[in-house]
């Protein structure tokens, strides 16, 4: 045995869920279990780019603090003892946001905890540091920039996804259980399917997003990465509910998420548009892939529906044209000024706004009200809607490109109606993990979620662990 | 009249936002500009009711 394997052990909880049952029972502490994420870390952040800043010290103070907590026997948070990772474009009080950009004032971060970084917290929740992103969000890594560069577990010749892909890699590799992804196109989704995790783009305001460094303000939402749809229900559970620190934020009741998880999808009609699989730049792993999984939700008793996603193609552009424009107009003036300070894949996805009129945005919100009235309508007759929430796995790093980027992921549809979706592992191309996209009606998580963990009770992909994060470690 | 290039608009577009990109940049928004146009006008092929209201935020309080 290895010094190195001595250190880092393989019993460690892969889930949530896990880890808070096998708190509860005495089976583990938060401080070994925090240590072992710390050792983790040590190990592999260098290789994957998983971290901008790390918290060790605050992280073993809070795990033993929920170590007290446990001890007493009284009721504590449902996320007592959990590392937690943040994505950096979200305000944390111990640690600084940079939104990975030479940009951003630093006094952003002076405004403490986010609201939902506060929740997280007040549940119990131990923050390990903040996340790797793209800059602001958006566009692809930049080497020429003094950042990680984020790289996929599976393979780390390949990217991650973005923009949330400190949280996907970190969550895939097992440096935290958890963590804040942030989704205005995808960026939650899409790190989740190419690291081979699950990750919720909830309803638009159901999590409050001040205290995050905006990007399209009508279509960021803040979501929960993890290895399973039941870990992103626990955490949706804290996270949920109305802030009238987000002008967005919508004051509804928030539901029961976790006990919404019956593992069954019998009664409910799950519509499938494979269209998007017809794509020329589709490949067909994947789409064996989604249709396999149809087969497996059809045999557990789901109705299966063909349906069409009504204006598909306009509403992936009212999502990056408006997302652009919306960026834009915050970052116009340090465009102007400090245009080399960005990275160039950033600073070409937000000024490419400048060639959008003011009436091409106004039309693209008016088309998204057109277009929830569609989706409204296709939701009558189904529960969910199934898709693959990529056309490919995940992309070479040396080969990337933004604009292939866009065009090889089916995510942005959700961010323009506003619509829950979930992308949970599905299968393996070349060794690189899949995603199979779950949507839902407005505020109707609980359907999403309880088809997401019975798709996870009917397969295993979601605990698939890449061969990095064992390696020198005993089975 | 003949319609301006791509690299004309493209040109008085980022002046008028006040935007230097390097010339490499600037070749590349003049390259993609047809099919940002082209995908930007597909928004006024939905077939929104006259009256649509755009899915914009905005209140008279604070």
């Amino acid at each position: 045995m290895s010094t190195e394997a001595q250190i880092v052990s393989t019993a460690i909880p892969l889930t949530i869920s896990d880890a808070v049952a096998a708190l509860r029972s005495g089976n583990i502490t938060a401080v070994a279990l925090i240590e072992e994420m710390i050792a983790r870390a040590d190990r592999l952040d260098s290789t994957l780019g998983v971290y901008l800043t790390r918290t060790d010290e605050a992280a073993l103070d809070a795990a033993a603090a929920a170590d007290a907590a446990l001890a007493t026997g009284d009721p504590v948070g449902p996320l007592t003892g959990i590392p937690l990772g943040i994505k950096d474009i979200i305000a944390t009080k111990d640690a600084p946001t940079t939104a990975m950009s030479l940009i951003l004032d630093p006094s952003f971060g002076d405004q403490g905890d986010a609201p939902v970084v506060a929740r997280l917290r007040a549940a119990g929740g131990v923050i390990t540091g903040k996340l790797t992103t793209m800059e602001y969000a958006i566009g692809c890594p930049d080497p020429d920039k003094p950042f990680p560069i984020p790289r996929n577990p599976w393979n780390p010749e390949h990217w991650t996804g973005g923009s949330s892909s400190g949280t996907g890699n970190g969550v895939a590799a097992g440096l935290f259980l958890g963590g804040l992804g942030t989704d205005t196109g995808g960026s939650v989704r899409l790190p989740a399917s190419w690291c081979g995790i699950s990750g919720l783009k909830q309803t638009f305001g159901r999590v409050p997003k001040a205290g995050c460094v905006p990007l399209g303000f009508s279509y960021d939402h803040i979501g929960p990465m993890a290895r399973s749809a039941r870990d992103c229900a626990i955490m949706l559970e804290v996270m949920a509910g109305h802030d009238d620190a987000d002008a967005c934020s919508v004051d509804v009741p928030v539901g029961h998420y976790v006990s919404a998880l019956t593992g069954s999808v019998e009664g409910l009609t799950l519509g499938v548009d494979l269209s998007l699989c017809d794509l020329p730049n589709a490949d067909p792993v994947n789409t064996a892939a989604i249709r396999a999984a149809i087969e497996a939700l059809a045999a557990a008793g789901a109705q299966i529906r063909e349906i069409k996603l009504p204006y598909y193609e306009q509403m992936c552009t009212a999502t990056m044209s408006g997302l652009q424009a919306e960026a834009f107009a915050y970052h116009r003036k340090d465009l102007q000024e400090r245009w080399s300070d960005y990275g160039a894949p950033t600073r070409m996805a937000i000024a490419a706004a400048a060639m959008t009129t003011a009436a091409d945005y106004v039309q693209a919100q008016r088309a998204r009200r057109t277009a929830v009235r569609g989706i409204t309508e296709v939701f009558t007759d189904v529960d969910a809607i199934l898709t693959p929430t990529c056309l490919v796995a995940a992309p070479l790093l040396e080969t990337l490109n933004f604009a292939d980027l866009i065009e090889s992921i089916c995510t942005q549809y959700w961010n323009a109606t506003g619509n829950p979706a979930i992308s949970v592992p599905m299968g393996f191309s070349g060794g690189l993990p899949l995603g199979l996209q779950i949507a839902g009606r407005p505020f109707d998580e609980a359907t999403v979620l309880r088809v997401a963990d019975a798709y996870q009770t009917l397969t295993d992909f979601h605990l698939a662990v890449p061969a990095i994060a064992t390696e020198g470690l005993d089975a | 009249m003949t319609p301006p290039s791509s690299e004309e608009t493209v040109r008085v577009m980022l002046a008028a936002a006040g935007i230097t990109p390097t010339d490499e940049e600037f070749a590349t928004f003049v390259a993609d500009y047809p099919l940002h146009r082209s995908k930007l006008d597909t928004l006024y092929t939905v077939p929104t009711i006259k009256e649509e209201e755009p899915q914009t935020i905005f209140s008279p309080y604070v």
